[in-house]
Parts: C-alpha cells; structure tokens; sequence
C-alpha cells in the first residue's frame, strides 16, 4: 500500500502548476506559428517543443545533469553554438553582392541605428545596460546573433529575446514596407540602379579574409561570429572543401539547430517568462525592427547626396538582416513603384552586410559592458 | 537603483562608432582589392593580345 502511495505522490499531474499550464500554452502557439503559418518553423518548432517539455514538473530536464540544461550549457553558455550556426551561414552566403557594391556595407552599419534606438527605450523602460544591449541586437534581426549575446550579458532573458527575435524576423514583410514607403517618395522607390559588376573568384575568396581581419583587429569579442562566418565562407568560395562546405551548411547546421531551439527553450520556465519584462520586449522588439528599417532608408537617402552612383534607398531597408528575406520584401516594393525595378541583388549587398553589422554591433557591446 | 546614464551613452557611441568604422574600413579595404582585382585582370587582358 505505502509502495502505491510513493509511487501515486511521485506522479507529475500533482506538481503541475496553472502557470506551467500558461506556458504550455504559449509553446502551442509558437507551434501553431510555425507549422501552420510557416514562422521561421526550423527554429521555432525545437524552441516551442523546448518550452513544452521544460515545462512538466519534476523531469529534471532543465536541473544541472538534465538533458536540457547539458544543451544549454554545453552548447548555449559556453557560446558554442551560435558560431557554428554562423559557419553554415558562411557557407550559404554569397558576398558577390557586396564586393561588388561595397558602399552597402555602410548601409548594413546603418540599419544597426535600430539596435542603438531599442536600447535606449529599454533603458528609459528601466532595464539595466545588459539587459538593454540584449534587447536592443534583436533589432539586428539576427536569431544567433541575439542568442550569443544573451548568453554573454543576460541569459535570464534569452528565451523572450529568441523568441522575439525570430517572431519578428517573420514579420519583415509587415514591418518594411510602411515605414520605407513613409520615408521615400515613389521616384526614390522608382530609382533603377545600375547593374552590379561582375565579381572575380578572387575576390570573393579574399573577401572573408579581408573582413576577418578589418573587424576582428577593431572589434575583437566579435571575432567567435565573424571568424566563423567568415571560414564558412572560404569553405564555400575556396571550391576545394566541398565536403566541408556540405556539411556546415546542411548537417551540422542542422544538428545544433536542434540543440540550440531546445536549449533556447527550455530555458523559457514560467519565472523567467512569465513577467512584465517580457511584454516590454516584445514591444521593444517593434521599435528595433522599425528604426532598423528607417536607419538604413535614411542613410541610403544621405548617401544618394555625396555620391554619383545614386542606390535606391530602399535597399536601405535590406540592412535588417533577416537574409534573404528583407531583401525579397525590398524587391517587391520597388516592383511596385516601378515594373522594371529589379532590385533583389542590389538588396542582397546591405541585407549580407546587416549580418556582419549585427555581430559587430553585439562584440561592441560585449566589450563596453562585459 | 539609478542608471548609470553616462555609462550607457558611452556603450552607445563605442557600439556605433565601431560599427560605422569597422564596416566602413571594410567598405574602402573591398574597394581597394576589387581595384587591384580589375587592374590585375586588366593588365592580363592588355599581355594576351596579340601584337601589342
């Protein structure tokens, strides 16, 4: 009988809370998100599954030696992951649009304004600097990005900044276009820009050297995302690793997408989640992405003023990273005002650049405040 | 607790100015190689005539 009772009172129904039940909720919502409406699914299934599982009472999933808190610290805490999601993403990236019109580089450092911008409204909200700069890289648009950041400043808000992060990513095509209409006339969004020269082999393979060296020598703690970036690139432009290349870009790209969704996750209990902070960051989110959108018109729009090769300062707007996604949304709004608009190449160049602008940005922060 | 305001202003500009500078040294250090790339491949263009 007392064999039966232990074993009745060690049952989890007993210790399920009403806010466990909360966040069950919310990891069913992100599930909705992604598998029905198509949200950035790769990441937000393992999150939204991440934060379901977490969730039962007494699994130790999320206790030191559970098997989540192992794919949180092994991989997330000790900043593993982040860089070897950004290997595939070097890999996968075609710089070609930006050695061929470098200019948009300062477009990508434009769209970082957003960062800045969210960070001082989170601060006047009354968050601390590290909370703040974690806040403010989800205006980055950069999911890896905002995760290795708060691993390095402000883990306790890592799954509300994630989640943010890659919810908004999803609503580019929302974000965008209203305030890149707001913010130029329709014969700016009209502009044809010239085709782009073509880039030599060479030049694409001296290019991640090239930025290795610029940004890592002026920025180091940017150096475990732009070197892997960057090796990920040479993979891939080198021609000669092709099997190196394949597998940071498809396997384990994959592999540690699995281990950071579910150990962004399962970080998401019903304390950390379940608080105001998280609304604010949800709302800060909104203020990232748009001054992130407006840094990169405007500046697109100085730009045009000081040089002869006028850019449609739409392609401003591309600098929120969110590859290639703020680019295909450019695209279709310069279509828009002109037919003959092609502008999705001229896009890649800022949106590629937004990328390396995010992660500098994040190093920059980690080494004024860490 | 009070915010360290002067603490956060610096955070910013190093954050922007290392943005805009890193990104933009980059910006002439790719001008300047995609210079040499085009005067190289010029120069291979100009010896591979023939007669001249």
């Amino acid at each position: 009988m007392e064999i039966i009772s232990n074993s009745l009172a060690g049952l989890g129904i007993w210790s399920l809370t009403f806010k466990n039940m909360v966040m069950w909720l919310i990891a069913f919502t992100l599930m909705h998100l992604a598998i029905k409406k198509g949200v950035e699914p790769l990441l937000l299934v393992p999150i939204s599954f991440g934060i379901f599982a977490a969730n039962f009472p007494l699994t130790g999933l999320t206790s030191e030696g559970g098997l989540f808190y192992i794919f949180y610290h092994y991989g997330i805490e000790t900043e593993l992951i982040p860089p070897l999601i950004f290997l595939g993403l070097g890999a996968m990236t075609d710089f070609g649009p930006v050695i061929a019109n470098p200019k948009t580089l300062i477009l990508g450092a434009a769209a970082q304004l957003g960062v800045y911008a969210a960070f001082f409204t989170a601060l006047l909200i009354g968050f601390s600097i590290p909370e703040a700069a974690t806040i403010g890289i989800i205006g980055g648009a950069d999911g890896p990005t905002t995760i290795y950041l708060s691993a390095n400043l402000a883990p306790h808000l890592m799954g509300a900044v994630s989640v943010a992060a890659y919810s908004y990513m999803a609503l580019v095509p929302i974000i965008i276009p209203p305030i890149a209409k707001l913010l130029t006339t329709k014969k700016e969004r009209a502009l044809v820009m010239t085709q782009m020269r073509p880039v030599s082999k060479g030049e694409k393979i001296v290019f991640p050297l090239l930025a290795s060296i610029v940004i890592i020598l002026l920025v180091p703690p940017s150096a475990p995302l732009i070197a892997m970036f960057m090796l990920g690139n040479l993979f891939m432009e080198s021609g000669v690793v092709e099997r190196l290349t394949n597998v940071s870009r498809n396997e384990l790209m994959n592999i540690v997408t699995i281990l950071l969704g579910v150990g962004v996750g399962s970080t998401m209990s019903a304390e950390n989640f379940l608080n105001p902070k998280t609304i604010y960051i949800f709302i800060l989110g909104v203020v990232a992405f748009s001054f992130a959108t407006a840094g990169g018109v405007v500046i697109a729009k100085l730009m045009n003023l000081f040089t002869k090769n006028k850019v449609n300062p739409l392609i401003g707007a591309a600098g929120v990273s969110a590859v290639p996604m703020a680019a295909r949304v450019v695209h279709v709004i310069g279509a828009e005002a002109n037919p003959q608009n092609y502008l999705l190449m001229h896009a890649m160049g800022p949106n590629v650049a937004g990328v390396i602008g995010t992660a500098v940005a994040a190093g920059a922060f980690i080494l004024s405040i860490k | 607790m009070g915010m360290d305001w002067e603490k956060a202003l610096i955070v910013a500009a190093t954050g922007i100015v290392s943005v805009f500078l890193a990104l933009g040294i980059l910006n002439l250090a790719v001008s300047f190689s995609g210079y040499l790339f085009r005067l190289a491949e010029k120069r291979r263009a100009e010896k591979s005539q023939p007669g001249t």
